[in-house]
């Protein structure tokens, strides 16, 4: 293999597997706590179009990245009053929430389409970024570089800290987690908060570190994607990391092949990924039901 | 040893429906193991519910060491210094030992972190204290139950609980584990702990309580000192009054048998069951809850394996593997759960009463619906359902309209042994007399009827003959003439009956 076609899938690996990065550790924190998130897509859009609209505005792509992460965390909280609050089935309200926000975010979206911005810039390592076959990995933008670390930091606060443990308790049993002092509504309010935050992150990374450019509908199913990563990791934030530089490097990959003009077809070629996802959900999904949290998708009444 | 601890005067709680507690009171002092029994459904529950926070109180009021306190939740009855050990435990399965032992309250390390060294430490300290040899890291959920429930007493004990109140604490324990309890609980007296102890089985309260509350029917009968008072005394107490004629039960001519059962045993929670049931006769089984008697019940059903032991109906041996067969073989099942089990609940009562016969109401693939709707016509006629239409949704009945339907659906089986467990549970006084007398129809029918119950009551006021299931085992069979209430709570309790 020649050393451009390792180091174009290496750095498209990393350049599509960090938006679903971020994505999916927003989604094992409110699973986590027990809520399913389907609007993930949708969040992750108004994550992109308002990052992308800051920067177009403000000229500055850490003010973007900033609005993005908000936009997504207050997005979430629409999510929080419906299932929390109102006591509303998990799943048909992120899918309400996740077309709310694909139209929300084609409609502020829609005087920016074919604009173009110089976005996060690449932040060289020297002496790394010119290395053969890695180098890519040290010309990236500081998103990408954030992106295993914040994996990292999500372990840690789901399984070092006070607020983590009772989160977890929360998403396992909240009844227990009551009677031992905790508000399950409060912390899952606070889960997805957290959990907009990222996928918001997650959108900005797409619409200003990656393609620098706003599309309707340009996460094109990877916040399903990073649900599937939930899964498929056990709701363990540190075995995303793998699931998503896999599906990043599948998507790496077939553009390859699309652009070397391999002899197959395109469209076959575009569903590698999800072809790949779902293979491995496959493989993986059965027999490892015990590791979901125990009350995931439950909705918490309080007691009487 | 004589300072009060924990008073509860004049606690008054009422459901819909039910009135639950009336007037009702207890006193506990320090250094004391208080006793609190009574009969299920007596009140014991609800009360230590109030106390624990869980639900609020309609009347009275509850004084710890003399001053009124008024408990919101279960985080206030913890500051308070109250810890209760539910008979269902609360724990996380997920998370380790430790994490559950010091849910809410861990060791802290700034900023917000859990200082997991010094917790895991802790945990194993106490846990050795205790003589378990429980590894802290373990998750809950690997651990049996009567592990678990150390665990929940360690956490109680960690928390430098004033009061604890244990529900059924030993219903799981070996007794070698049992015995360490009581090891336990006699070194939290010594430490001034005040310690309410709820059981059935009531030889226990002989052992290690110093003085005991009986309940009944959500009143306080009174507070004996344990050293004055015997086994029989006590079991006077709970049952107490005389059987009113609530129970429509008439004799019926007994037919050939038709249930036989010979040696049933299914590991861990049944063993060598055997008993017959002859056309027209209602025979119980009591016992205390986890006896194993609904079990039996299930296992006839094909609801779960048999080990060992066979089954005859009508003098011809079956095999009965899942429930179908069981129906088909005109086996009927009332479940203790029938919301769950029993009934669709959003769909009609036309829906559920013909669910399981639609077969026989069907031409190629469509149901006839005049065939349907005269059939229903008549379920609802013969068993005097409280319904307006066919088309009334059952979750809106009322509980006895609801256990009405279940039994129609048996009925439209053709069923010739219907099995009923806990038939009247959750329904109200009136409604019983109902199923009682739908029993008796039944009965008059050529049904045979096994009715497996808690209650006492409807055990010796509907049954020609009574068995009662003690830890698996049936210890007793009274005819129904010699039954009594003392008899057979004795025998629920582990004694065993001569003459059987």
């Amino acid at each position: 293999m020649s050393v451009p076609f390792v180091e174009s899938v290496l750095l498209g690996a990393i350049l599509s597997g960090m938006p679903v990065l971020y994505a999916a550790l927003g989604e094992v924190i409110v699973e986590r706590a027990g809520v399913v998130n389907l609007g993930l897509e949708g969040v992750m859009l108004m994550g992109a179009v308002t990052s992308f609209a800051s920067t177009v505005r403000t000229g500055s792509a850490a003010l973007g990245v900033l609005a993005g992460a908000t936009a997504g965390g207050l997005f979430n909280l629409i999510l929080a009053l419906l299932v929390v609050t109102r006591q509303a089935n998990q799943l048909a309200s992120g899918l309400a929430l996740m077309f709310f926000g694909a139209g929300v975010s084609a409609l502020l979206g829609a005087p920016y389409i074919g604009s173009r911005i110089a976005g996060l810039n690449p932040l060289q390592i020297p002496g790394l970024a010119h290395l053969p076959y890695l180098g890519p990995l040290f010309r990236s933008d500081i998103l990408a570089y954030l992106a295993i670390p914040a994996a990292a930091l999500v372990w840690w606060g789901l399984f070092r800290t006070r607020w983590g443990l009772s989160l977890r308790a929360v998403g396992e049993n909240p009844a227990a987690a009551y009677a031992a002092g905790y508000s399950p509504p409060a912390i899952q309010y606070q889960a997805l908060f957290l959990a907009g935050l990222f996928g918001g992150i997650a959108g900005a990374d797409l619409s200003i570190g990656i393609v620098k450019t706003w599309a309707e509908w340009m996460t094109a199913g990877r916040g399903f994607i990073a649900v599937a990563l939930v899964i498929f990791s056990r709701w363990h934030p540190l075995r995303i990391v793998w699931g998503a530089v896999l599906f990043g490097g599948a998507v790496a990959l077939q553009l390859q092949f699309q652009a070397r003009g391999a002899p197959v077809s395109p469209f076959l070629l575009d569903t590698l990924p999800y072809l790949l996802s779902l293979g491995v959900l496959l493989v993986w999904a059965g027999g490892r039901r015990h590791a979901a949290p125990a009350s995931l998708g439950r909705v918490f009444e309080g007691t009487k | 040893m004589d300072a009060t601890l924990l008073e509860m005067r004049g606690i008054s709680k009422s459901f819909p429906g039910v009135r639950a507690l009336q007037d009702v009171s207890l006193e506990v002092l320090a250094g004391e193991v208080h006793a609190l029994v009574g009969e299920n459904g007596a009140g014991k529950s609800t009360l230590m519910r109030i106390l624990g926070g869980i639900y609020p109180r309609d009347a009275g009021e509850i004084l710890l060491r003399g001053s009124r306190v008024e408990i919101g939740s279960p985080t206030q009855a913890r500051q308070l210094g109250i810890t209760i050990i539910h008979q269902e435990l609360n724990q996380v399965p997920a998370l380790s030992v430790a994490e559950n032992i010091f849910l809410g309250r861990e060791p802290r390390r700034p900023p917000g972190l859990v200082n997991w060294d010094q917790m895991y430490a802790r945990a194993g300290r106490l846990l050795a204290g205790l003589g378990l040899s429980i590894d802290p890291r373990r998750r809950v959920g690997t651990l049996t139950v009567a592990e678990q429930q150390l665990v929940e007493i360690a956490k109680a004990l960690s928390a430098d609980a004033e009061l604890v109140v244990m529900d059924e604490p030993t219903a799981a324990l070996t007794v070698e584990e049992t015995e360490r309890l009581f090891r336990f609980i006699r070194d939290l007296r010594a430490r001034g702990v005040g310690i309410i102890y709820i059981t059935h089985r009531l030889e226990e309260i002989f052992k290690i309580a110093d003085r005991v509350t009986v309940l009944r029917d959500g009143q306080r009968v009174g507070t004996y000192t344990v050293a004055e008072l015997t086994m029989d005394e006590l079991i006077r107490l709970m049952v107490g009054r005389q059987l009113t004629e609530k129970f429509p039960k008439e004799d019926v001519p007994l037919g050939s048998p038709v249930l036989d059962v010979r040696g049933l045993t299914r590991q861990g929670l049944f063993r060598d069951i055997s008993f017959v049931v002859h056309r027209g006769e209602i025979l119980g089984i009591a016992g205390l809850i986890g006896s194993g008697k609904a079990e039996v019940a299930h296992a006839i059903f094909g609801a779960g394996p048999l080990d060992a032991g066979e089954i005859l109906l009508d003098g011809q041996r079956v095999i009965i593997r899942s429930p179908a067969d069981a129906i088909a073989l005109g086996i009927g099942l009332v479940t203790e759960d029938r919301k769950r089990l029993g009934l669709v609940l959003p769909m009609s009562v036309r829906a559920n009463i013909t669910l399981p016969v639609l077969r026989r109401l069907r031409t190629a693939f469509v149901v006839r619906r005049a065939d349907e709707t005269a059939l229903i016509r008549q379920a609802i006629h013969d068993l005097d359902m409280a319904v307006t239409s066919p088309e009334q949704i059952v979750r809106n009945l009322s509980g006895g309209t609801q256990q009405k339907v279940v039994v129609s659906k048996w009925l439209q089986t053709r069923a010739r042994v219907l099995l009923m467990v806990e038939p009247t549970r959750g329904i109200d006084v009136g409604a019983k007399v109902e199923i009682y007398r739908l029993m008796t129809a039944l009965a008059r029918r050529g049904v045979g009827i096994v009715m497996v119950s808690s209650e006492m009551e409807e055990v010796l006021g509907m049954s020609d003959r009574i068995l009662v299931m003690h830890e698996g085992v049936i210890t007793a069979e009274f005819p129904r003439a010699q039954a009594t209430q003392e008899a057979i709570m004795a025998s629920a309790a582990g004694r065993v009956h001569r003459g059987v």
